[in-house]
């Protein structure tokens, strides 16, 4: 189910979508979250809905792949904030995923997290 | 400098607006001369309103317009990861179309002046009074001309050339190397796999791997009725049902193989909005707008020419070119 968290930071406008450890991650860094899992249609109005409050919009490319709505949706998005494709860490190749996870955040959220 | 470049790119293609702007009219000499700002339009425009026209004049003249594009694309792309992908889709277009016209002599017919695909290179050019084996031979893609040489030696279609043809065209993909494109070259893969063997029930009977499809979808892809197929909407990978999806949307202006060949084109036109990472993405996202529009234009052409289903396209276009 996509949920959207109440914003720790409200001045930081930064939206994070993709599975539960980068959700939590933004959560933590004072982001908002939703959580993607398979709710393609819901995550799409959702989006809809929420965009305007933001400014940045983090999420993992490969939703794009499955969800169609979301592919139709992305230009418009662009339009209303800066949108940030990642590489979900399955596909980034060989890496260490902690640390994948790690200089996201930093670079993305600029923060640093252990884990 | 670069954004003149890319606004000009831009303007190869049939975009929904254009689409839609077209289908507001009801005969091609007007409908063209409200998109004569765009190369596409030139040809047909000086076509329709100089001089007597078949539908099939008119489609030929789409057909050359986006292969020449195509052609001129591939000239100029010399990475060598990008041609592997653009040579990849390419082959398998054309295999389709070489198939068809072998298919048509070995039964005694002329070769086909239209193809099921966007890509025929050269064979359209040929006229069919005019068409020559030979010449065939030379100028389709090294990757089947063993496929065309088994034809000559034994006047029949080798089921085994054609499934090594499609073997032999996405031998060089990989997909650790670039995921998503993989994705697309693989459901293209697989549903020229299904086109053939639905035209060839005996292909089946070869060993064919599909690159997406669980081989039970793709088995009974090739055999079961296709309006059964688009009903399926669970159970498979998202990017087939999205197939099966396009199918059904498909099915409500074409029949049969034709429906299937536009679902193709739809869902691989749709699955290009996710390659925007880099040189190598924008070459194939490139290749498979060209080969869209080319279809989407020819079907814009199609409903105004016969002022039929032009209800029913412009709701695919909406869902699908958006």
């Amino acid at each position: 189910m996509a949920e959207v968290k109440q914003p720790v930071f409200p001045e930081k406008k930064i939206l994070v979508v993709g599975d539960p450890i980068l959700g939590l991650i933004g959560v933590a860094a004072g982001a908002d979250a939703i959580i993607y899992k398979d709710n393609c249609e819901e995550l799409v109005s959702e989006l809809r809905k929420v965009v305007e409050n933001y400014n940045v919009l983090i999420y993992f490319r490969n939703i794009e792949d499955d969800c169609k709505s979301l592919r139709d949706l992305v230009p418009l998005l662009k339009e209303k904030v800066l949108t940030i494709p990642l590489d979900h860490p399955k596909e980034a190749g060989r890496i260490d995923v902690a640390e994948y996870y790690k200089s996201l955040v930093k670079k993305y959220l600029g923060i640093s997290i252990e884990f | 400098m670069s954004k003149a470049k890319t606004s000009s790119q831009g303007l190869e293609y049939v975009t929904l607006e254009d689409a839609l702007s077209m289908l507001q009219y009801s005969d091609l000499a007007n409908a063209f001369s409200s998109m004569a700002e765009k190369p596409w339009a030139g040809r047909v425009l000086k076509r329709v309103t100089t001089a007597t026209y078949t539908l099939i004049d008119v489609q030929q003249d789409i057909d050359d317009f986006f292969i020449d594009k195509i052609v001129e694309l591939l000239d100029k792309t010399k990475n060598k990861e990008a041609r592997s992908y653009l040579n990849s889709m390419t082959s398998l277009s054309e295999l389709v179309n070489v198939v068809v016209v072998l298919h048509n002599i070995s039964i005694g017919r002329k070769p086909v002046v239209i193809f099921p695909t966007p890509l025929a290179r050269k064979i359209p050019l040929v006229k069919p009074e005019e068409f020559d084996i030979d010449a065939l031979r030379r100028s389709v893609d090294k990757v089947f001309a063993r496929l065309v040489d088994r034809f000559v030696q034994s006047k029949e279609l080798s089921m085994r050339e054609i499934a090594l043809a499609l073997h032999r065209s996405v031998a060089n993909i990989d997909k650790v190397l670039n995921y998503r494109i993989w994705r697309i070259v693989g459901i293209y893969h697989d549903a020229m796999a299904v086109r053939l063997c639905r035209m060839f029930p005996e292909l089946s009977k070869e060993p064919l791997y599909p690159l997406i499809m669980e081989d039970n979808v793709f088995r009974e892809a090739c055999s079961s009725d296709l309006t059964e197929l688009a009903k399926i909407s669970s159970g498979y990978r998202k990017i087939v049902l999205e197939l099966f999806d396009a199918l059904t949307d498909s099915s409500t202006i074409l029949k049969g193989v034709e429906a299937f060949d536009l679902a193709t084109v739809l869902t691989t036109m749709s699955l290009s909005k996710t390659l925007t990472g880099g040189y190598v993405e924008e070459r194939v996202r490139r290749l498979v707008r060209l080969m869209g529009s080319s279809v989407i234009l020819k079907l814009i052409v199609l409903s105004i020419y016969t002022e039929t289903y032009k209800v029913e396209l412009q709701r695919l276009l909406s869902k699908w070119l958006k």
